[in-house]
């Protein structure tokens, strides 16, 4: 199974807010982020946190052909992860 | 890819015009964009809560979202021009205002009164590459008007832009909008 990264480019990003699979959103950059909506006439100051992004929703991301203004994927195959079937190729030598 | 594709007829009378709502942001917030056959299914913001919600003071349906064609010289460019307006002046506005024509581009997504939501800022070639919108992308030009007494004050956004393309659709809703 692959695994998935957010491309080197975006490395030193804090935030990139996407939405996953379930229309809910993630942080593409790893960590957890406090969402702090102000008070309005009808209701109080609230907040609440946006997960890190699994390796489902980066793969999510990746096969929804995510790219930049320039037209780089902003998602990529973390090559660094042997998958399972090259681990096992390479194990059965 | 030039060709003429077949257009039916539209059955039915309920072809409703107008647009009641839009979610707007600085153009430089955008980090990328998801297409799929021409619709723009994501956004992958570089922050969290940068699209603003505006919902319009609309009971004379005035607000609209309309693109028009132009042919100079040998290229067709697409002018757009969205009308957004709400009730009354307060200074809560006014900073709103002056905040808003303070980006030098925005993307507007506006949801028409027949269910389309299309994003005005956002060029999406048939391959669906996609690029924020060329020659000239959108800017928020507001209006402060107190009127006469006949009639009552109004703040007024307008959102010209000049395309390559026709804006595209998007499917994502509300709910999806604001979870960015």
């Amino acid at each position: 199974m692959d695994k998935y990264k957010l491309h080197p480019r975006y490395g030193s990003r804090k935030h990139l807010i996407s939405n996953n699979e379930e229309g809910k959103a993630v942080n593409l950059c790893g960590s957890p982020v406090l969402k702090k909506y102000p008070a309005t006439l009808d209701t109080d100051e609230w907040e609440e946190t946006i997960p890190a992004a699994t390796q489902k929703d980066l793969e999510f991301i990746y096969k929804s052909n995510t790219k930049d203004a320039k037209g780089f994927p902003i998602v990529i195959i973390d090559e660094s992860e042997p998958t399972k079937a090259a681990a096992s190729a390479k194990g059965s030598k | 890819m030039a060709e003429i594709v077949d257009i039916a007829s539209t059955s039915g009378c309920d072809a409703v015009g107008g647009v009641y709502l839009a979610y707007a942001t600085d153009a430089s917030n955008i980090t990328a964009v998801t297409v799929t056959s021409g619709v723009i299914t994501g956004f992958t913001m570089a922050g969290v809560g940068q699209w603003g919600k505006l919902e319009f003071d609309d009971e004379n349906n005035v607000a609209f979202f309309n693109e028009t064609g132009e042919l100079v010289g040998n290229t067709v460019r697409m002018n757009g021009e969205g009308l957004m307006q709400f009730s009354g002046i307060s200074q809560a506005k006014i900073t709103a205002a002056n905040q808003a024509k303070a980006c030098c581009s925005v993307v507007v997504i506006w949801f028409q009164n027949d269910g389309l939501k299309r994003v005005q800022g956002i060029d999406v070639a048939p391959d669906d590459s996609w690029s924020f919108s060329t020659p000239t992308g959108p800017r928020i030009v507001p209006n402060l008007n107190s009127d006469t007494g006949e009639n009552e004050a109004i703040m007024q956004y307008n959102v010209p832009h000049q395309g390559k393309y026709g804006s595209p659709t998007t499917s994502l809703d509300g709910a999806a909008i604001e979870a960015l």
